[in-house]
């Protein structure tokens, strides 16, 4: 289980957390909607040990974050691909794997691709790939090793609907292997495959549930309408 | 180490799909030496010396054209006015070597002179004296150490063996000019591809791995290295090859120079760059961390401040590890490689340090 407990993050003046709590489940699928500049990206940097809080405490299965020892527990993959424009998918995709210390054989490698639907582009230059494309390619490097902590950053932007399909049922596929996974997205319609739904606004959890309870708790059709509602809610509380 | 061959491989590889960055990171130092070189030759050839010579040396001074005086001070003031580039009195008395006081040398041909001293205590040289206009120091020292090293052949009072090793200052200068460019093309590539790892965001993508801040670092030394060695060697056959600069003393450790200063350049590169927040202001540091080197290296010829200024340029210190190797004096460079080192792994320590803020555990 991942706990955050009295997170405080300051950037300069602007405070992002205040004494912020949070109780991620494991062997879940937990979706987090936030609207843009809400903390969602500061969040995950602090669950991943990219920044360092100024004070509170963040625990993964009961064990503090402090060396980078946490990288065998945790996989990442960022908004921004963070792939090496002028080499090919292939050697991007070697490249994370000799960090993470996997020896991938060429047919692994080309069962991977396939899987995605890359295994044309296989030795293409990843500055030729397409925005949906590149975010693929993002994905199977996130999803290599044995890390059971996965952060998922918008991971199916720009992906065809046939792919989304088969990438949520892969999620799914990871959460029964007792893989953790923890998603942001804008797509309202993806939540419904979480397994629990948090929805953050200006460093605050406005609520946890599961996709039923909130629009129970909200009385809402769907869920768009319960974030809005929710979120006008907390404005107009401030 | 995995971690940081890795590094060094995936490097290797994005250069050899940008054969344009390959392309200047040896063809331009090549092109810009071979340019300086021929200046050099165009404009240094053929000066005019005033010469009086009461001992009938019968002297042959290279790339010169003699004029024959019978005073001196009919010389003096022609060299005043200029009508002469250099004035030379050879006197009909021949002095000891140890009584040379004024030979108008700069601090590295008073070495090459010191070891004379040592080797032949006894030994009477004509008495010679230098006439410089003072027009333009550079000259002045080129045509100076023309005249010396044919006086020393002509003469024939020292071996041969020892005379080769006297050094002019095209080759000073080629070697400036080389350091020069390794250092300059190095930092700018490696300064822009480290900053575009952050703004790309593969920094922090690396970062998410179990592997130290330190192995990056050192994964690009690695990496980069590996074209400065290309790159040195190729530099190095091709002065000595095409330019016949036969002034290499120890030519496998004048490339290590080369190399380690191209380490330096590296360095650099990252340091600059974890500071940079944009490509744009990579280049804004090149005036201060690059331009002010070149200013401070020993191209200038200026007073006390100046020389105690150079000692802050690591330029200084390879230039000068190659200049003491063209002289032969292979065990003088020790402290100028070390100075070289300290300040790489210096640099590394900062760079690694500011990489925290990318990844703060």
């Amino acid at each position: 289980m991942i706990k955050i407990e009295k997170l405080n993050v300051k950037y300069g003046e602007k405070v992002i957390f205040d004494d912020l709590n949070l109780n991620i489940q494991s062997n879940k699928i937990t979706g987090i909607i936030a609207p843009s500049g809400s903390g969602k990206t500061t969040l995950i940097s602090c669950i991943t040990g990219l920044k360092k809080a100024d004070s509170g405490d963040v625990t993964i299965d009961d064990k503090t974050i402090k060396s980078r020892d946490i990288y065998n527990d945790v996989s990442m993959m960022p908004q921004e691909n963070g792939l090496y424009l002028s080499l090919s998918a292939k050697n991007n995709l070697k490249y994370f794997a000799s960090l993470k210390k996997i020896k991938l054989t060429n047919e692994e490698i080309e069962k991977m691709f396939k899987d995605i639907g890359l295994d044309k582009e296989i030795d293409m230059l990843v500055d030729k790939y397409s925005g949906g494309m590149k975010r693929k390619l993002s994905l199977i490097i996130t999803l290599l090793g044995s890390q059971s902590y996965l952060f998922l950053d918008e991971p199916t932007v720009g992906i065809d609907p046939i792919y989304k399909r088969l990438i949520w049922e892969k999620f799914k596929q990871l959460r029964d292997s007792k893989k953790t996974l923890i998603i942001t997205t804008h797509v309202m319609d993806e939540a419904k495959h979480c397994d629990e739904i948090i929805i953050l606004d200006h460093g605050k959890i406005l609520i946890q549930d599961t996709l039923a309870n909130i629009l129970k708790k909200t009385e809402e059709e769907n869920l768009e309408d319960s974030v809005i509602k929710l979120i006008k809610g907390a404005n107009n509380e401030n | 180490m995995k971690t940081k061959s890795a590094i060094a491989k995936r490097i290797i590889l994005e250069l050899k799909s940008d054969k344009r960055t390959i392309a200047l990171l040896i063809v331009a130092p090549i092109f810009l030496i071979t340019i300086i070189a021929f200046l050099f030759n165009a404009t240094y050839q053929n000066f005019t010396i005033g010469l009086v010579d009461q001992a009938n040396y019968d002297l042959n001074i290279n790339n010169s054209t003699t004029v024959d005086y019978d005073s001196s001070s009919n010389l003096e003031d022609d060299v005043y006015d200029q009508k002469v580039d250099i004035g030379l009195v050879i006197s009909q008395d021949l002095i000891s070597i140890n009584d040379i006081i004024d030979y108008n040398l700069d601090e590295n041909q008073a070495k090459v002179l010191n070891k004379y001293q040592i080797k032949y205590p006894d030994l009477e040289v004509p008495n010679i004296q230098i006439l410089k206009t003072g027009e333009n120091p550079l000259y002045d020292q080129y045509m100076v150490s023309e005249i010396i090293s044919s006086i020393e052949t002509d003469t024939n009072i020292i071996d041969q063996e020892n005379i080769k090793y006297s050094y002019g200052t095209i080759d000073f200068t080629i070697m400036l000019v080389m350091e020069f460019l390794i250092m300059f093309l190095s930092f700018l590539t490696v300064g822009i591809a480290f900053l575009r790892e952050r703004e790309n965001y593969t920094l922090e993508r690396t970062l998410s791995n179990n592997i130290k801040r330190n192995d990056i670092i050192w994964g690009y030394m690695l990496g980069y290295g590996s074209i400065a060695i290309v790159q040195s060697i190729i530099i190095e056959i091709y002065t000595i090859t095409v330019l016949q600069i036969e002034v290499f003393a120890n030519i496998p450790l004048s490339i290590l120079v080369n190399i380690l200063f191209a380490l330096f350049a590296i360095s650099l590169g990252m340091f600059i760059s974890a500071y940079a927040k944009s490509e744009f202001q990579v280049m804004q540091f090149i005036p201060i961390v690059i331009v002010s080197q070149l200013i401070f290296s020993g191209v200038l010829p200026y007073g006390n401040i100046y020389q105690i200024l150079s000692k802050l340029s690591p330029l200084t210190y390879a230039t000068d590890a190659q200049v003491k190797l063209l002289l032969q004096d292979s065990k003088a460079v020790g402290v100028d490689i070390l100075v070289i080192i300290l300040l790489i792994l210096l640099l590394n320590i900062i760079t690694s340090r500011r990489l925290k803020k990318t990844r703060e555990v």
